[in-house]
């Protein structure tokens, strides 16, 4: 799973999420890609469940690279908490995505294979995607 | 080396909004400058025939005879930088530099990989690490791209910049060292963990270790003093 090695403050804000991905946009790595068409939090346990359903779809047979990494603390009072005395307790970490963030990229497989394997891996997913893979030129 | 002509608008008006305006009307705002230029020229090309200019076979290397309107010279130009939107893909901003038949220019040329390789039947996987390489030559010389045949790669062998051949007159930039393709063995797929390790492994992410717990503490006093104060 992702996870910070060390963080400088254990909470922050919780931020906007305006504006379009102004990096990350474009394929580095791979031949195919999965990019974020809205904005939104993609948690690690989620980055990770999609990561092995794509892993179990290509059965060895090609590479995947993952483009985002949760570095966001999110906390959380605890069930049946009155509000108010302070902040909760970190609980979770996050990736901001952007419209436009490539979240996977993939390659040593078929077209149709990587549609698959990204389908899949959609559904784990919080945030709308579309696969786009490089342009031959 | 294609050469495709371009008739062009220059465009008076700069800026966020005008840029808008120009794209809503299907034309892409651009720039051309160069060395023998003594200021930029603000210019408008028309979208489609723009697209159609970087899908020809030369891709982004095209050489463009651009005749701008009003002007009797023609610039022999090339593409510098293609801005495109992050999520429609649509072309936003076009720099283009102007060029000089005769003097010698950097430019990046794609790698084509080319054959089956050998390791491929053991399980290995195709990886291209550099997708293209920087080459130095007469602006009519530029081959489309150059091809990397990766027949006689096993697993963990890997195709550098010193084995591409290369056409007469042209130089390559980059370190000859550097790994264009490899043939890399398949990672093995590690067991998921379960829902209680995964939520050992997050409690432990948020744990304080002592060393900091002393800084917060004093963070904090700090914090406290200022506020009685």
């Amino acid at each position: 799973m992702l996870i910070p090695k060390k963080v400088k403050f254990r909470k922050q804000q919780r931020g906007k999420r305006r504006g379009l991905a102004q990096r990350g946009s474009t394929l580095s790595f791979g031949n195919y890609g999965l990019q974020a068409t809205e904005c939104g939090w993609l948690s690690t346990r989620q980055i990770e469940a999609a990561r092995i359903a794509m892993t179990r779809c290509i059965k060895r047979g090609g590479k995947i690279w993952i483009r985002i990494f949760p570095d966001k603390p999110v906390t959380k009072k605890p069930a049946e908490t009155r509000m108010g005395s302070g902040k909760g307790s970190p609980e979770d970490w996050v990736s901001v995505i952007k419209p436009g963030r490539i979240l996977y990229e993939m390659e040593g497989v078929t077209e149709d294979v990587a549609r698959e394997a990204f389908r899949l891996a959609t559904h784990k997913i919080s945030i709308p995607t579309k696969f786009i893979k490089r342009d031959v030129v | 080396m294609e050469r495709i002509g371009l008739t062009v608008k220059s465009r008076s008006e700069t800026g966020k909004c005008p840029a808008g305006r120009l794209r809503r009307a299907g034309r892409v705002p651009a720039v051309l400058y160069g060395k023998e230029m003594k200021v930029s020229l603000p210019l408008s090309l028309d979208n489609k025939e723009l697209e159609k200019i970087l899908h020809t076979a030369a891709g982004g290397n095209v050489l463009v005879d651009l005749n701008v309107e009003g002007e009797n010279k023609t610039h022999t130009a090339m593409f510098k930088d293609i801005m495109r939107h992050p999520l429609k893909g649509t072309i936003q901003h076009v720099d283009l530099v102007e060029i000089l038949m005769n003097k010698k220019i950097v430019v990046e040329i794609p790698v084509h990989v080319i054959g089956k390789a050998a390791g491929i039947a053991f399980g290995g996987i195709i990886q291209q690490e550099a997708r293209t390489i920087k080459i130095e030559c007469l602006p009519a010389e530029i081959p489309a791209s150059v091809d990397a045949d990766v027949t006689p790669l096993g697993v963990g062998q890997a195709l550098h910049v010193r084995d591409i051949k290369l056409p007469e007159g042209v130089r390559v930039i980059d370190e000859l060292s550097m790994t264009l393709v490899s043939v890399v063995a398949p990672t093995m797929e590690v067991a998921p963990k379960t829902g209680e390790e995964v939520q050992a492994e997050l409690a432990k992410s948020f744990e304080v270790k002592e060393e900091d717990k002393g800084k917060e503490g004093k963070e904090e006093e700090k914090g406290k003093g200022k506020e009685k104060k």
